[in-house]
């Protein structure tokens, strides 16, 4: 009997824990997060909490990644030719710590984020923009205290003035990032952080801020202040003096589950209203499932692509080194009949089938489509093995028909997604001919990436995050031959380049646009990656969390609906 | 007695700096591109992978780098566990009382439930009893702990809902611990409510704890069952007992008074045995569960190269295994009169 | 051997035509084999075995595996007149050790003639259950070997000189110890890259010691028996003496040990998975699959049940394999232990 009892006990007792009250936001995440420092903010594990306690000057409107929005700032103006950029700020508005929000906090953020500047962080995309350099003080001499005052600064008014040292039309974009977030700069300095002034700024260049005493101890203008944070998860709690008026959700939790077997369960449960749901085939188990709604159809910011090496630079990855069948030379990619041959042996449409269920698209360029410069019209690749025979049969002087080669293609330990993708490349690529076999292996992200970078690999997967809604974060990445991506991929066009380089130093759209369709179709023919087709994100939240919907998902957000929690409701 | 202490302790950190030599030796055979891994959680991190090394003296040479953990070590610090994404000594404080309150939750009905069991089956050996026990047994220890983990999760969770699956509270009781009426004492949330004098919000713990426990109860159990069964079987046969039955005592005297007494004493170090082994369990439960303890830490920070993380995790382990095992040779001297401590 | 003295030859010889007689006799197969139990451990690690020493005839070789072989259908493996069906058993290229790819959605698929099991994250569960079944076991016997051969010289090497010699040797094993369960294989894992030699080199890092502690423990027991110390004034040197009299009476406890290892080894490679540190993804080994199951043990809404496929076909195998040495080695406990006599 007693045995009994307790276990009724136990069970009455589930039954009056399990409620979570209508103004509570409970989310589960698989993984824990860096920081919650502004400064530090890369990744979109802190960018969710940061873009929900602190707030930028300007941000995304609405589900747009073009049309940017004050926020902070009320209105800004450009003269000096688009070289200076002048803020009015916002009034009457408060920090979680009870201090007014001035320029000074607007001038301290930007300073700091100059003078720290530390190598794991965004900080060198906006240096690069006030500065003229990606690195900090430490790594480049030329830094100094006067130019960094310079840059960032209040006028008499009140007003935050940039200077810039050239026209940047990426400019204003990166100050939408969330790390560009405003700080507190009474708040930081009593707690410990720099003090802002000439005397002390050597000291704070560089330092790994991920636990800093701001990191612990935030206060930002946002519409939730930090209450807790541990091993197992982060509460927070609406501001009562948020200048926006009072958010539907009161409190707000993030629990870290790190399997998805027990997120999906608390989902289905209703114990959680957001959850971290895994890539797409999850979506198998939770279509039908009782107070679930699935958005989907979402836009998708990342570009992922095949880099076909024209120097490989690694004698291993070559095989015998020669076109006998049993290797491939060095300048294997370097023949544009190869390249068009790889480029229409993917098999894109099996792809979409059956890696991305059916939803997925393929893209002209390495651009996502939500950006500004992206043109449909540019022509892209099909999979056409009658014309990829054509193109090999024409390579190397027909020597790569007549002997084959062995290709060896590498991708990123773990990431299924990109295995079956060479999966299927090698598929279509063998079935062309009897002598043509690739082989696929894994490589650890980091040796890979230091491999990739020092050209070594002859076919890699590789993806691009944007930083910031800029199309030139895409396209000098992957097309120019100064780009990041340059020494991974070995692929030079002077037109090309040229014409990335006058799309970075002018700000009318419709001259940059234009100049972005030459670039897409220039590489349509000269074909220097294989674009992977762009999955479509999706979303799933319990059916009675309102404020959720394609009109308000921006993809630059961190967060999973890809709105602020404030715009949440239940 | 005292001698033996004290030998045995001061072999602790003997053992706790080979340890150290032994992982950051380790982990020279990383590149300090991999090293630097431990360090990028983005895409766009990793872009800067160069200066990380730089900064951090990833590529410094193995004495340099050693040394300079060792300097700071001595100190107390530990380093910053990106695993966790907080100082060495600050997670271990945090994690370590939250598997203590599993592991104990766990070992008690693990040990019950193994020495019965193990009793029942020498008791009746081969015969069908001892054949089914030991055929159940070796099948539910054989079963990934993960796979059953998630199915008593998906079973007693998501179907019946008996109990929660995830975390060490519910979401209303975790806003209430923010209240700083609320002290917490031991780290252990069960005991804190208690001492707080908050009986919901320590049931509501012991009821986060069922699953993992359970899970950890399944798949232990065996092994305390088995050692059980062995050293039943070895003392029935000992002139002892034997000497107990010729003296015509009954059967259930003989066998529980003398013979499982005697049986016994092994399984007061194997307890010890168990809740060492149960520290490499935990990792799947505790990952499993969405539970905050240290074995998940430790998984973590061995797959991401945190090398303060994997230390400071390595660390703890051989404290925790020179104290249990002392504490159990101690004990075992107590059980047993004819060990003597030299 | 030759410098045998008579006075002293007695002690050993009885010994050891003791230990001869008893395999003569073979009591302890006879008990083994009169134990129901033991004979269906038996049966299960036969079958296993049989699994994987006609894995090509069973799931036959496709795709690049049937390419590397030099073969055009699948059905040439069947022919032992052939050159392809010996080469298939005995030599397979590293592709057949690829499961077959049915498709590439990671959406489970029910059994179908296509594959018999269903399929996981596209790959056929049957090919992988059968040709696992071959890697399975011979990741247990190299492992098993190697720790069992580094135990004994180093147990023997401990036990024997005892001293600093010893000393050292368990402290090392004292660092091993200190590490829980899999956290030590883990980070060797981690550290050295997944691959099969890694596993085996993780697996046999921490394995060892415990061989080696029991050993050493009997040689400890064993060296001040008489007929070592007979043999010892024989003039017999040290490492005959070890490895002539005092291994093989540790052996048969030893052994038991061994076979029990030997089951769980699908389970240790199972918990590598499940942290990302297994057999390359596609390979075939029961460990990857059944951590494929991972997210599919839940099937939609309102069919619990539907992707049971992948989960029971891996977790069987891996569950029968350790039953069937666990009963083995059980039954042998039982059959070579005197006081059971």
């Amino acid at each position: 009997m007693k045995k009994i009892s307790l276990i009724t006990t136990f069970l009455l007792a589930s039954a009056a824990f399990a409620a979570t009250p209508n103004d509570t936001l409970v989310i589960q995440q698989s993984g824990d997060y860096p920081t919650l420092d502004p400064v530090m903010t890369y990744d979109t594990g802190s960018g969710q909490y940061v873009e929900n306690i602190y707030e930028t000057l300007v941000s995304y409107k609405g589900n747009s990644v073009r049309d940017l929005e004050p926020t902070l700032a009320t209105k800004w103006t450009q003269s000096n030719g688009g070289k200076t950029w002048t803020f009015d700020l916002r009034k009457g508005v408060k920090f979680h710590s009870g201090s007014t929000y001035s320029c000074d906090d607007a001038e301290y953020t930007f300073r700091r984020a100059l003078v720290v500047n530390n190598s794991d962080s965004w900080t060198w995309f906006i240096s690069e923009s006030l500065l003229g350099t990606a690195s900090n003080a430490n790594d480049d001499k030329s830094v100094t205290w006067d130019k960094i005052s310079n840059a960032v600064s209040c006028n008499s008014a009140g007003q935050l003035v940039f200077k810039l040292p050239k026209v940047d039309p990426a400019f204003i974009s990166k100050l939408a990032f969330v790390g560009a977030s405003i700080v507190d700069k009474d708040h930081a300095i009593k707690i410990g952080e720099w003090d802002g002034k000439e005397s002390s700024w050597k000291t704070w260049i560089g330092k790994d801020l991920n636990d800093s005493a701001l990191s612990k101890n935030p206060s930002g203008t946002g519409a939730y202040q930090l209450v807790r944070r541990d091993a197992n998860a982060t509460l927070l709690r609406a501001f009562p003096g948020y200048w926006g008026g009072k958010p539907a959700i009161q409190n707000v939790i993030v629990q870290k589950v790190g399997e998805q077997a027990t997120r999906i369960e608390a989902f289905k449960r209703g114990d959680a209203d957001l959850v971290e749901t895994g890539p797409r085939p999850i979506l198998e188990q939770l279509r039908g499932v009782s107070g679930v709604t699935i958005l989907d159809d979402l836009p998708n910011n990342t570009a992922g692509t095949f880099f076909m090496n024209q120097k490989i630079s690694d004698p291993k990855v070559l095989g015998s080194g020669k076109l006998d069948g049993k290797g491939i030379p060095a300048n294997f990619f370097s023949d544009v009949n190869v390249r068009r041959g790889f480029s229409y042996a993917f098999d894109y449409d099996r792809y979409i089938k059956e890696v991305q269920q059916g939803k997925g698209m393929q893209r002209t360029m390495a651009l996502p489509d939500s950006f500004p410069g992206y043109d449909e019209n540019v022509k892209k690749y099909t999979y056409n093995p009658k014309q990829a025979e054509a193109y090999f049969k024409r390579a190397f002087g027909g020597q790569v028909w007549k002997n084959g080669f062995t290709l060896t293609a590498r991708y990123r330990a773990g990431s299924t997604a990109q295995q079956t993708a060479m999966e299927i490349l090698k598929r279509s690529i063998e079935a062309l001919n009897p002598k043509f076999k690739m082989n696929i292996e894994a490589k650890q992200w980091s040796e890979m990436l230091n491999d990739s970078k020092s050209g070594k690999e002859a076919m890699i997967a590789i993806a691009w995050v944007p930083d910031y809604a800029d199309p030139d974060n895409f396209v000098n990445t992957f097309y120019s031959s100064n780009g990041y991506y340059s020494p991974r991929l070995n692929y030079s066009d002077k037109n090309v380049d040229a014409w990335v380089q006058q799309a970075r130093s002018t700000t009318d759209p419709a001259k940059r646009a234009r100049l972005y369709t030459l670039i897409g179709n220039r590489a349509f023919e000269t074909a220097p990656f294989i674009l992977q087709p762009a999955g479509v994100n999706f979303l799933a939240y319990r059916s009675n969390l309102k404020g959720v919907s394609k009109a308000t998902y921006n993809p630059m957000l961190s967060g999973i609906t890809g709105t602020l929690w404030k715009d949440l409701s239940k | 007695m005292l001698t033996f202490i004290v030998k045995r302790l001061i072999q602790l950190p003997l053992v706790m700096l080979a340890l150290t030599v032994l992982i950051v030796g380790l982990l020279q055979f990383l590149t300090p591109e991999e090293r630097a891994a431990a360090y990028i959680t983005s895409d766009a991190q990793a872009r800067n992978i160069d200066k990380i090394i730089r900064d951090r003296g990833l590529d410094q040479p193995f004495p340099v780098q050693y040394g300079k953990w060792l300097g700071a070590a001595v100190k107390g610090d530990l380093g910053y566990s990106k695993a966790s994404n907080e100082p060495v000594i600050d997670t271990i404080r945090e994690r370590l009382p939250a598997t203590a309150e599993l592991a104990i939750v766990a070992a008690i009905p693990i040990i019950l439930v193994g020495v019965w069991l193990g009793t029942l089956s020498a008791l009746r050996k081969d015969r069908f009893v001892d054949q089914f026990l030991r055929v159940f047994s070796v099948i539910s220890y054989s079963i990934p702990t993960f796979v059953m983990g998630i199915v008593l999760l998906v079973v007693f969770y998501g179907f019946l809902g008996w109990f929660p699956g995830n975390g060490n509270l519910s979401v209303i009781n975790q806003f209430a611990l923010t209240d700083p009426s609320f002290h917490r004492y031991t780290g252990m949330i069960t005991v804190d409510a208690l001492l707080n004098g908050k009986f919901d919000v320590a049931l509501d713990a012991l009821h986060h704890l069922v699953l993992p426990a359970l899970t950890l109860i399944i798949t232990s159990s065996a092994l305390i069952l088995k050692v059980m069964r062995g050293q039943m079987l070895e003392v029935l046969q000992s002139d002892y007992v034997r000497t107990a039955r010729a003296k015509g005592l009954s059967e259930r005297t003989v066998n529980l008074k003398h013979a499982r007494r005697n049986a016994l004493l092994p399984i007061v170090t194997f307890g010890g045995f168990v809740f060492i082994s149960m520290l490499g369990g935990v990792l799947f439960t505790e990952t499993i569960f969405g539970y905050p303890g240290i074995g998940e830490w430790g998984g973590t920070a061995a797959l991401r190269f945190d090398v303060p993380g994997v230390i400071g995790f390595a660390l703890l382990n051989a404290v925790i295994v020179v104290i249990v095992n002392t504490l159990t040779d101690i004990l075992y001297g107590v059980v047993d009169p004819r060990v003597r401590f030299g | 051997m030759s410098a045998v003295n008579p006075n002293n030859a007695p002690t050993l010889t009885v010994k050891r035509r003791s230990l001869r007689e008893r395999l003569r006799e073979s009591r302890p197969l006879r008990k083994l084999l009169r134990n129901r139990l033991a004979v269906f451990g038996l049966f299960i690690i036969a079958v296993f075995v049989l699994m994987a020493a006609f894995a090509p005839l069973i799931a036959t070789p496709k795709d690049n595996c049937l390419r590397d072989l030099g073969m055009t259908s699948s059905g040439q493996v069947y022919n032992p007149l052939q050159p392809y069906f010996w080469k298939a058993i005995f030599v397979p290229p590293d592709s057949c050790y690829t499961i077959t790819r049915i498709s590439f959605s990671p959406v489970p698929t029910p059994p179908s003639d296509q594959a018999w099991f269903g399929t996981s994250q596209g790959y056929d569960i049957f090919y992988g259950i059968v040709w696992g079944a071959r890697t399975m076991l011979k990741m247990g016997l190299i492992i098993v070997a190697i720790n069992l051969l580094i135990g004994i010289i180093v147990g023997v090497i401990s036990g024997y000189y005892r001293g600093w010699v010893d000393n050292v040797i368990q402290r090392v094993i004292d660092i091993i110890f200190a590490f829980p369960g899999l956290i030590l294989t883990v980070v060797l894992v981690a550290i050295f890259r997944p691959s099969p030699t890694t596993i085996i080199l993780a697996f046999v890092a921490t394995g060892w010691a415990g061989y080696a502690r029991i050993i050493r423990g009997d040689v400890l027991r064993t060296r001040e028996m008489e007929y070592v110390d007979a043999a010892r004034s024989l003039g017999a040197r040290d490492a005959r003496l070890m490895f002539r009299h005092v291994v093989p009476n540790s052996m048969t406890a030893l052994l038991t040990q061994v076979v029990l290892d030997l089951g769980t080894v699908p389970l240790g490679i199972a918990a590598l998975s499940f942290l990302g540190l297994g057999f390359p993804v596609g390979y075939t080994d029961w460990g990857q699959l059944i951590n494929f199951a991972r997210a599919w043990i839940q099937g939609p809404s309102g069919q619990p049940l539907a992707y049971w496929y992948v989960t029971f076909f891996p977790a069987i195998c891996i569950v029968l394999f350790s039953l069937g040495w666990n009963l083995v080695g059980d039954a042998a406990r039982d059959a070579f232990d005197p006081r059971t006599r």
